[in-house]
């Protein structure tokens, strides 16, 4: 395997994994997310490798930080995981 | 009045940021599509079919072209920051070609030497002669300053030194020279005797001070006074000296050495494995992936001048290289192993026996199963003189 090959099997690697940090309630971080499913004042539905993650609160926005983390600023009321 | 918080303001848009409004489209598809291509999205909200945000005015365009790709017609609403300051100033040409200029120079005058500074008690005008020798002079170009050499320099030619350092901070050579600590004054008046270090035959002596207590011939236990330090002063005093003399004694050591005919050596000639590293000034800056580290092996480094089209570059490429340990079963024969106990015997001598006259070295070579023994007695003669202070009592008042 090269080196190129390596580096994507390793960027692959670690695509797999979500990391989701919370903040008092008001913040949310959420690494390796794939795209952005729903978006609303009060629910935002994200896709990561394998699930989804529902986020309700109010009011909700959206902010991009790194490559591929999202940032939810808010009241956040519930997080949910739904598995694909 | 709330204080705005400058971080806040910015929220990492440090050029300035484009506010956005859309409508209709696949506004989440247009979200993710911007994620996916790293741009960087703050204050995103969608609410009602409407989609507002921030943008970097040089990812506007981008965030566009996403927008018409997914249906979503947005319009650019509010716009801060230091691009669209700069950019209501852009027919001040005057503005541009002055901060251009001072860019300029303070380029070329970080590229060059402005001061030298010289720390420690050595003469500043030798250590800048040296420095000159070595390209380093006010206004010399900064990436062809041999600091290294200079400091190898320095070592050899400043009295007393015992460690340099030549850096270059900005525009700024920095040397700093330390001189080693100077040996503290030995009381050297304290009456003393002198005592046999080992137990010896005298065959010669030479008493500069003090009294002579053995006579030449004469057989000395370790230990034993040679030369006294209490002089009689030819009436009923006595006089404290410190001794001083040269004793030369013959004695006898043995000593054995022992080689076997079969053995596992191991020997660092091995695998070698190198770890390059790109050096600039006191920085080093791997040239490889995860650990320069390999176990069981002898390290080794080597640091390498780079020219290109016979110019010297400002960097150097080190190599670490770590040859792996092998182990080697040697088999001798009894001529291999005769000579090798004759290299061990050489080596004893030169490590050991440097400071004293071997009168006579008596080999006996003892074979046996599994090896050859060598067992040499020597004969030596070297100074036995050793120092030892008189200790005065506390009623002693000279």
């Amino acid at each position: 395997m090269g080196v190129k090959e390596k580096l994507i099997a390793f960027e692959n690697e670690a695509a797999r994994h979500c990391t989701v940090t919370m903040r008092d309630g008001r913040e949310l971080y959420i690494e390796n997310c794939r795209c952005v499913k729903e978006c609303d004042d009060n629910l935002i539905t994200l896709t990561v490798y394998d699930m989804d993650i529902r986020i309700t609160g109010a009011p909700l926005t959206l902010e991009s930080f790194g490559v591929n983390g999202v940032k939810i600023s808010g009241k956040i009321h519930s997080l949910t995981l739904e598995e694909h | 009045m709330k204080k705005k918080n400058p971080r806040e303001k910015s929220r990492g848009l440090y050029l300035g940021r484009v506010r956005f409004k859309g409508y209709g489209g696949f506004q989440e598809k247009m979200i993710s599509d911007l994620l996916e291509s790293g741009i960087v999205l703050r204050r995103v909200k969608t609410s009602g079919g409407e989609i507002t945000g921030e943008v970097s005015p040089l990812d506007y365009y981008t965030a566009a072209k996403a927008a018409r790709r997914n249906g979503v017609h947005i319009r650019a609403g509010e716009r801060r920051g230091l691009y669209f300051t700069l950019s209501r100033y852009r027919s001040r040409l005057g503005l541009y070609v002055g901060g251009l200029v001072f860019l300029l120079m303070l380029s070329v005058f970080q590229s060059r030497v402005e001061a030298i500074a010289v720390e420690g008690d050595v003469p500043r005008g030798q250590i800048l002669a040296i420095l000159k020798e070595n390209g380093i002079e006010e206004g010399a170009d900064k990436y062809s300053l041999k600091m290294s050499q200079a400091e190898q320099q320095i070592m050899l030619e400043v009295e007393d030194c015992s460690w340099v350092d030549v850096s270059c901070v900005g525009f700024r050579v920095n040397v700093r020279v330390e001189k080693g600590t100077p040996l503290p004054e030995m009381e050297e008046d304290s009456p003393r005797n002198i005592v046999a270090s080992r137990a010896a035959v005298i065959v010669e002596q030479t008493v500069r001070e003090g009294a002579s207590a053995v006579a030449v011939g004469s057989g000395v236990p370790e230990g034993a006074l040679l030369v006294s330090g209490t002089v009689p002063d030819g009436g009923e005093n006595v006089l404290f000296v410190r001794a001083d003399a040269e004793i030369i004694g013959e004695f006898t050591e043995t000593q054995e050495f022992y080689v076997p005919y079969n053995e596992t050596i191991r020997r660092a000639d091995g695998e070698q494995t190198e770890f390059s590293y790109l050096v600039f000034n006191d920085d080093e800056y791997p040239l490889f992936f995860g650990e320069a580290f390999v176990p069981d092996a002898v390290y080794s480094e080597e640091t390498k001048l780079v020219h290109i089209f016979g110019e010297e570059m400002p960097f150097r490429i080190k190599t670490g290289t770590y040859t792996a340990y092998r182990d080697i079963d040697v088999t001798r024969s009894a001529d291999d192993c005769t000579r090798e106990l004759k290299r061990l015997k050489a080596d004893y001598e030169e490590n050991f026996y440097s400071e004293y006259e071997i009168v006579g070295a008596e080999e006996k070579y003892i074979p046996d199963d599994s090896g050859i023994k060598l067992i040499v007695e020597y004969t030596l003669r070297g100074d036995i003189a050793k120092p030892v202070a008189i200790e005065m009592g506390e009623g002693f008042d000279g």
